[in-house]
């Protein structure tokens, strides 16, 4: 991979970004949602609300912006003249989960601002956010692959989504099924951990599992994205 | 084989049942504006596609003498970023091909895009994309430009700007591969064409000689009183249709040569369309 090359293609990618409202209500939505219920009382903690949003963040970004940010390259035609003009897919979709990563942090750290939750290990909850969402954001490469144009990339990461904030949703039903289905989830894993860290003091004894279900994602989520590349990515 | 720029030799691909290029052999020398002319359909994109290296061939031989960041691409299917200005989209394809930024205000005037360089992409009409997709395919000054109907759908005046910039390419040093159906741009443009019908390459040369050798040995007489005859080149008939009408004063005698439309007609039978 050339540096130079990644370099000019994040820089151009988040100038499109910002600019294209429509997609980068992905990057808002999180943020505004902390706003809406940071100021309410839903008998929630501030930490369990912090999680929410991190876990919100963790949909919309890695799968639904890196879905619709790749299909629209393949729309416009601008992928393919990347890789007429010398330029590796390896390198197009680095630079673009670079762009991606780069809003899941400073969304991360927008939220904790914006919910003014006190957390001592916040550094170690950005460090697993950042896991999981590596973990994840193949799986949004995977959907932009797959999807014609930006508006089939936003349906088919819809069920990714709803999949990722089912921890959330499955924690208010007493469902056995439901609560075992959703410990592999990488989000379920990533919200353990985190209450492993609050609780055991930056510890990370008992996360053994967790770990294991996110290094899985991490595995299952590239020869995802390999398959479908050489299935479908390179005829398109 | 170094003043080749491309060769190919008994090129074969096929898409299903269907035989989209049978033995195709041919060469591109340095320097050469070298058109590929044939129907929608004839198998032009799918060479340009081997040629890039975005198809396998099923067999046959390719060589290209270029790497890949030697080569531009202009095709129907090259895009730009429709958010951003003229100017940025040149200057990240400047960036990509680590060309200095003052190459990119010098492309831009010669594209005549400078007084729109501020414009973004979506607002530009059809002649002017077209101007800015070239500008960035010849942005990191290829030795080898691979155009696929660079003018299709475009008005005069933009073609003609067209083919002045692909002539001061040519004049520089680049190799022009050129598909089109537009026989008369491709006898304006093109130092040597190949006619390709239903995937096989059916004559090649250079659009002068070709005329001549397809031409249909007849001579044109135009008199002053708007009247004409028509005869063979043999000047002995010549002489006797100007004996016969010695009254008559001529304004002009002229061969009827065949132009690239005609001459693909009567090999294929089919109109380039």
């Amino acid at each position: 991979m050339r540096m130079y090359k990644i370099k000019a293609l994040f820089k151009l990618g988040i100038e499109d970004l910002t600019k294209n409202m429509s997609v980068f209500i992905y990057v808002i939505f999180p943020l505004i949602f902390a706003m809406l219920y940071g100021g309410i009382d839903m008998g929630m903690s501030k930490e369990a609300l912090y999680a929410f949003c991190m876990l919100m963040n963790l949909a919309m970004i890695p799968v639904a912006l890196m879905g619709t940010i790749v299909a629209e390259e393949k729309e416009k035609n601008t992928l393919r003249t990347l890789m007429l003009n010398d330029v590796k897919a390896s390198e197009i979709m680095f630079a673009k989960s670079l762009i991606c990563m780069m809003f899941v942090v400073l969304n991360n750290i927008l939220i904790f601002i914006i919910i003014g939750v006190s957390m001592k290990q916040f550094a170690l909850y950005q460090l697993v956010a950042l896991f999981v969402s590596l973990a994840i954001i193949l799986f949004g490469g995977v959907v932009g692959i797959l999807a014609k144009n930006q508006m089939s990339a936003g349906l088919l990461s819809m069920p990714f989504m709803v999949i990722l904030l089912a921890p959330v949703f499955i924690e208010m039903f007493d469902n056995k099924i439901a609560t075992k289905v959703s410990e592999w989830l990488p989000t379920d894993a990533m919200m353990k951990i985190f209450d492993s860290i609050t609780k055991n003091k930056a510890s990370f004894d008992g996360v053994g599992m967790p770990v294991i279900v996110i290094a899985v994602w991490m595995v299952v989520s590239i020869i995802a994205f390999n398959v479908a590349f050489k299935k479908v990515g390179v005829d398109n | 084989m170094n003043d080749k720029m491309i060769s190919t030799k008994e090129l074969e691909i096929t898409f299903g049942d269907k035989k989209v290029l049978d033995n195709i052999t041919f060469e591109v020398s340095k320097n050469e504006i070298f058109g590929f002319l044939g129907p929608s359909g004839a198998g032009k994109t799918t060479t340009i596609k081997i040629l890039t290296k975005q198809l396998i061939p099923g067999s046959g031989e390719c060589f290209v003498n270029a790497n890949i960041d030697e080569i531009g691409i202009l095709s129907d299917n090259s895009g730009a970023y429709e958010r951003l200005s003229v100017y940025r989209n040149l200057c990240f394809f400047a960036e990509l091909a680590k060309v200095d930024k003052q190459n990119v205000e010098d492309i831009l005037k010669k594209v005549k895009l400078w007084e729109n360089k501020d414009k973004k992409v979506k607002d530009l009409s059809k002649g002017m994309k077209q101007r800015l997709l070239l500008a960035c395919a010849v942005v990191n000054s290829p030795k080898l430009l691979f155009l696929d109907e660079p003018t299709a759908a475009l008005d005069p005046a933009t073609t003609e700007e067209i083919h002045k910039m692909l002539w001061d390419l040519r004049d520089n040093g680049t190799t022009i591969f050129l598909t089109t159906h537009n026989m008369e741009e491709a006898d304006k443009m093109c130092d040597r064409v190949a006619f390709l019908n239903k995937g096989q390459i059916v004559e090649i040369g250079n659009p002068e000689d070709l005329k001549l050798k397809y031409a249909n040995n007849e001579v044109e007489i135009l008199f002053e009183d708007g009247t004409n005859i028509v005869t063979t080149k043999d000047t002995n008939a010549i002489a006797d249709e100007l004996q016969k009408n010695s009254a008559k004063q001529v304004r002009s005698i002229h061969s009827k040569e065949s132009n690239l439309a005609e001459i693909f007609l009567s090999l294929t039978g089919r109109e380039l369309k």
